[in-house]
């Protein structure tokens, strides 16, 4: 996967135009980046404020219907708005928890390719005692140990913890392979820092799997933001997050099941866009090869890639 | 009972006034009990222990008062006291400071031995040893036994306030006399547990249980069920059922689902039915009139901390006090709570309806007041009220909503609530510790339903001053509530002791204004349709002594 | 080979301490004295304080942590405040319903991946790889949490034909709900993964001679690639194994699953830390475990690979 020249991205933006459903993702992910930046000025209800007056006596929430479009939960607040407003959480802990794994794998791939030797040694090792951890349980026992459930930056570090491990190997194996290029054997020959190959050359030959798998890692953040709020050590209420909304509803599942499906709908719709365009990204970035999978554990790369492919299975295995 | 966590919106109390006060009543009056057959209970925890001295929570204690039993224990159904194995009420002498109890002869545990007053001092030493890291441990309740605190300093091998006076005569000595003293008597910490099993069971005791009561346990594989078989060689009146099945693990959602199926007799019968199965049942032709409701002795409220900003300032705390919609709160409970303004709850002696000294509307609210005390207390205009954090515990979703509430509620009056719920643990130890909390929101159970309970552990100065661990949120101590609340505790003359507790109650609710009394909460259970004798105790929550199954064999 | 298993085994050892020495400053971290959670929230000082003595609290960290380190090695994982028991004997009770869970959920990712991958892979490009593709995407976007609850609310509320969650004492119509929400997600994982190793194998040589002999697709595929696809399913499923074991937290949740997952949440909520870390520990050797173990099977059915 070498990086696209500056008149290649057009031929890259060609290829992934032609993918209808990664484009489908991408325009929803557009509009949801949309709603969730406009969500105060949007003619929507205040998402936190109960119309108790609107519940029964005996507190069941109000059906979806004239009232309340998708209906209200047990406070009497209104559904829709808060999906709405639960976008700008997912989305925020999702970029915030990819870019964190980002800086920390990378700089760390990058180092244990480029100088291996004890450095690579070292740094695997590590990358190797974080990657046994049953990383859900503990992520879940971090952050309530730490006290700090409801607080969003500690929530978006801890899923940032264990997923640069992932971005490490990828990255690592990727230097590996770059690193007996001629080119960057031509900079060393000529006596170039360290440093200046590193981000001159090598930094940007990574961009297009560090674009993939920024993509994919979105929704692997959001899908775990999610499960951390249902298991209860997520943000705090009143704040509306998918994940706790679907917590919250289900003890009113027999009575009130919108409660659960329209926030789950939301979850799965955004995880799926970003895999989507992910996926999309990748065909386009390598016409040569077409399945996310596929390239997995064929082609040039096959190392780093089946060991992404495994990753992500890791991650996926581990939220359940 | 200590904010106890598995109690956070369960039942576990209701009055003689209101027993039934909604429900039809499950026994039919025509038959009679019969003997038989296997009640199968669903439960959502598991049971944190069958040792007496350690078991703190609703899961533990109707298991082991089917196992263990002590001198005294409340009648069906009703919050009085009487012997159980002790042969009468205890003679109390010395001023209140003296009781005596003569302990029934030939009461046997289910090992065969006799029970012994030498028992009764073992298992209460044993229950107030450091070494058995129990909760009452330290001085709860039991500390005002002379010789205990020397007891717990480690400066006495034996309490001397314990005393056998004959096999079957155990005398107890109080510093000072103690009106509640009974109602300590007869909490499952003063069980009898035989020394020899304690001994031989070692590490293993709290789940190999030797006690004198009505059951003895068969079998208990963690997570999965634990059975209790009758104890033929009860000393009593037998068990009516022949085998208690509990099976453990199961949500209450299942567990309803199982009750409607005929695979299940009870659900949770100590914690209140959820939201959702509560709206179903109602709705349900079988099953509607098999609700029972009971009011709880319990109260909710917020704490001030009188020593923090801005809650140093009376007229904040007063203003605090005209701003919550009570209503909404009961409402967030599905209608199951009662709006209380006081501190005493509904079932309790000295309770007064609709107490209200405050003329708060029918909402428990008056916003116009609210606002010209805060306008008085100097904030509004270029002086906006500090931003508050807001403490509690998350017990479940209703923790949550209940909070989100009141939050809406003093936006009202522009002031900012930020929500901070916390694990039961964490939430204890920051309201425990003094200068950490300005805010919190907090439940309070009955130990036991006598006023005492409700002001010596919250209000007192003495619950005040402690460095950690404390249940007295608003920090209040005033020297007046103290020297009434003394005299009050050992007051023999029961009308006289009530009217005590109403000026205490009138002190603090309308010129020290430390909380805000929210609401009590109603229990509801449900009971499959063999099964006969189910209603909540006023005291226990679940009782599983007149429960009998139609069609038993 | 001998010197290769050996080397495997001495990185689980590594690996291992690394865990062991990251749950350690973690269960540190914890704020308050532990020995007051021991000693329940009633507990006077002076009481806390015996128990903090008897916990070796009061010694210093390094010689804590090596009588940590020595214990753990003679499988005591400490004592749990929640279950008055020590910890390993509390997680090993719940185990079995864990392990019985996750192989059943190992057991649908096959029953239902691998015939889907096979089946697309036969015609790439047709409308059911298309289909198929898409559903997988889907099946991988679900948060494992809502697929449980939403088939709850089909196959025990709106058509009650199975139980709605719970252990039934091992009946197995209580198995299949959790089971399905498990192995559900992991299955399209295997579909795609098996489509794409196929894809992958197919234009190979042999295969193309297969084909010149006359044999048809399907057979092509079931008699000459899918053995040699089955390795990285092997090794996928081994690690799946690992993992799904190291506790199952969502799905356990979910159904009230009595299991080592559902057991560690809770006694998250009550901060009880030793289970906590001792789970994590556990679990932590059942991955480490099945990383070896797949590695060391690998050597055997891909005889290419030598060490």
């Amino acid at each position: 996967m070498d990086p696209p020249r500056r008149s290649g991205w057009l031929p890259v933006w060609y290829r992934f135009r032609r993918d209808r459903l990664a484009l489908f993702g991408g325009a929803f992910i557009v509009l949801l980046v949309l709603v969730a930046i406009l969500a105060p000025v949007l003619p929507i209800r205040n998402p936190n404020h109960g119309y108790y007056e609107l519940l029964p006596a005996n507190g069941q929430p109000v059906a979806p219907g004239a009232m309340f479009v998708l209906g209200s939960d047990a406070n009497g607040r209104d559904l829709f708005s808060r999906i709405i407003w639960g976008s700008r959480v997912s989305l925020f802990i999702g970029f915030v928890a990819n870019g964190l794994a980002l800086v920390v794998g990378v700089t760390v791939g990058i180092l244990a390719g480029y100088f291996g030797k004890w450095v690579d040694t070292v740094l695997m090792r590590f990358t190797d005692v974080m990657m046994a951890f049953p990383v859900l349980l503990f992520s879940i026992a971090l952050i309530a140990i730490l006290q700090r459930s409801g607080n969003v930056l500690v929530i978006a570090a801890v899923i940032a913890l264990f997923y640069w491990t992932a971005v490490a190997r990828i990255v690592r194996g990727q230097v590996l392979s770059l690193r007996e290029k001629e080119f960057i054997e031509a900079a060393r020959a000529i006596g170039g820092r360290p440093i200046r190959i590193l981000v001159g050359h090598i930094l940007p030959h990574l961009t297009p799997i560090l674009l993939v798998y920024g993509t994919i890692g979105i929704a692997t953040s959001i899908s775990t933001e999610s499960i951390l709020s249902y298991i209860g050590i997520g943000v705090q209420a009143p704040t509306a997050d998918w994940g706790k909304m679907v917590s919250d509803g289900q003890g009113d599942l027999q009575i009130a099941p919108w409660l659960v499906i329209f926030p789950g709908l939301m979850i799965m719709a955004t995880v799926l866009a970003f895999n989507l365009v992910g996926d999309g990204l990748r065909d386009a970035l390598d016409p040569r090869q077409r399945s996310l999978s596929r390239r997995a554990f064929g082609g040039v790369l096959a190392g780093g890639q089946a060991l992404a492919g495994q990753l992500a299975r890791q991650s996926e295995a581990e939220s359940v | 009972m200590q904010w106890k966590f598995a109690r956070q919106l369960t039942p576990v109390a209701a009055g003689v006034l209101v027993i039934a006060a909604c429900g039809t009543t499950t026994t039919p009056t025509s038959s009679t009990p019969t003997s038989g057959g296997t009640l199968i209970v669903t439960y959502k925890d598991e049971p944190k222990t069958l040792d007496p001295a350690i078991g703190y929570d609703t899961t533990s204690w109707p298991e082991e008062r089917a196992i263990f039993n002590g001198l005294l224990d409340y009648k069906p159904s009703s919050t009085e006291l009487a012997p159980d194995m002790a042969e009468a009420m205890p003679t109390i002498t010395n001023g209140g400071k003296t009781y005596t109890f003569k302990i029934r002869a030939g009461v046997k545990f289910s090992n065969g031995r006799e029970v012994t007053a030498d028992d009764y001092k073992y298992s209460w030493e044993r229950m107030l040893d450091p070494t058995t890291q129990g909760p009452m441990t330290g001085g709860p309740f039991f500390g005002g036994i002379t010789g205990a605190q020397d007891f717990f300093a480690g400066t006495a091998t034996h309490i001397s306030g314990i005393k056998v006076v004959d096999a079957h005569t155990l005398e107890v000595d109080l510093d000072t006399p103690n009106q509640s003293f009974l109602n300590i008597v007869a909490m499952p910490f003063a069980f009898v547990v035989p020394k020899e099993a304690v001994a031989a069971a070692g590490a293993d005791w709290p789940h190999k249980p030797v006690g004198a009561g009505q059951y003895t346990l068969d079998k208990w594989t963690a997570g999965q069920t634990l059975v209790l078989k009758r104890n033929p060689t009860y000393f009593g009146k037998a068990a009516y059922l022949n085998e208690v099945d509990f099976q453990i693990g199961v949500t209450d959602e299942l567990g309803v689902i199982r009750l409607q199926n005929g695979q299940a007799d009870l659900v949770d019968p100590g914690i209140s039915l959820p939201a959702a199965q509560f709206i179903q049942l109602s709705g349900n032709a079988t099953f509607k009139n098999r609700i029972v409701r009971q009011p709880n002795v319990d109260l909710w409220y917020l704490s001030m901390n009188v020593n923090m900003p801005p809650f140093d300032n009376k007229l904040v705390r007063q203003a605090f006090n005209y701003v919550v919609n009570k209503a909404n709160q009961v409402k967030v409970l599905n209608g199951r709570g009662i709006i209380n303004n006081g501190l005493q709850a509904p079932p309790m002696p000295g309770y007064v309806p609709n107490y209200n000294p405050l003329g708060l509307d029918k909402n428990g609210q008056n916003i116009a007041k609210a606002r010209a005390l805060l306008a008085q207390a100097g904030y509004g205009g270029g002086h906006p009220f500090p931003a508050q954090d807001m403490v509690y515990a998350k017990a479940n979703t209703d923790s949550d909503n209940l909070a989100a509430a009141i939050q809406q509620d003093f936006q009202q009056v522009g002031i900012t609530i930020n929500l901070k719920g916390l694990s039961f643990p964490a939430y204890l130890d920051l309201v425990g510790k003094p200068n950490t909390t300005p805010l919190s929101y907090n439940s309070w159970y009955q130990d036991f339903p006598d006023p005492s309970d409700f002001i010596d552990p919250l209000l007192t100065c003495g619950a005040a001053n402690v460095q950690a661990n404390g249940s007295n949120a608003a920090f209040y101590c005033n020297k007046q509530v103290d020297v009434l609340a003394d005299q009050a505790r050992g007051d023999t003359n029961t009308a006289e002791r009530l009217k005590l507790y109403q000026q205490i109650q009138d002190i603090i609710v309308t010129k020290d204004f430390p909380q805000v009394p929210l609401f009590s909460t109603i229990a509801t259970g449900v009971s499959a349709t063999r099964v006969r004798g189910f209603s909540i105790h006023p005291v226990w929550g679940f009782d599983l002594a007149p429960i009998w199954v139609s069609g038993g064999k | 080979m001998t010197r290769y298993i050996l080397r495997r085994l001495g990185w689980m050892v590594v690996v291992l301490f690394g865990v062991a020495v990251v749950t350690f400053v973690i269960a540190f971290l914890v704020p308050g004295d532990p020995a007051r959670l021991y000693a329940g929230t009633n507990a006077s000082p002076a009481a806390v304080k015996i128990i903090h003595h008897q916990l070796g609290l009061d010694r210093p960290l390094l010689v804590q942590f090596g009588d940590y380190l020595w214990r753990v090695v003679h499988l005591d994982f400490g004592y749990s405040y929640r279950y008055s028991a020590p910890v390993l004997p509390t997680i090993l009770q719940r185990f079995p319903a864990t392990a019985e869970l996750a192989v059943a959920g190992v057991l649908v990712e096959l029953a239902v991946g691998l015939p889907i991958g096979i089946l697309a892979a036969v015609r790439p490009g047709s409308l059911w790889d298309r289909i198929t593709m898409v559903f997988t995407f889907v099946m991988l976007a679900a948060p494992p949490f809502w697929l449980g609850l939403l088939l709850l609310i089909v196959f025990a509320s709106l058509i009650p034909i199975l139980p709605p969650g719970g252990y039934g004492d091992g009946l197995p119509q209580y198995l299949v709900l959790p089971a399905l929400t498990l192995g559900l997600g992991g299955a399209a994982y295997y579909a795609r993964l098996l489509r794409a190793v196929l894809l992958d194998i197919l234009p190979k040589e042999y295969i193309r001679t297969a084909r010149a002999k006359g044999l048809t697709g399907r057979r092509v595929i079931l008699a000459h690639a899918l053995p040699n696809a089955l390795t990285v399913i092997v090794t996928q499923l081994g690690m799946d194994l690992g993992y799904f074991l190291a506790g199952v937290v969502v799905i356990e949740t979910v159904f009230a699953w009595p299991g080592i997952g559902k057991q560690a949440v809770d006694a998250i909520f009550n901060l009880d830390i030793p289970l906590v870390m001792g789970t994590v520990l556990f679990g932590a050797l059942l991955i480490v475990a099945a990383n070896v173990i797949v590695d060391i099977t690998y050597t055997f059915l891909d005889p290419r690979i030598r060490y």
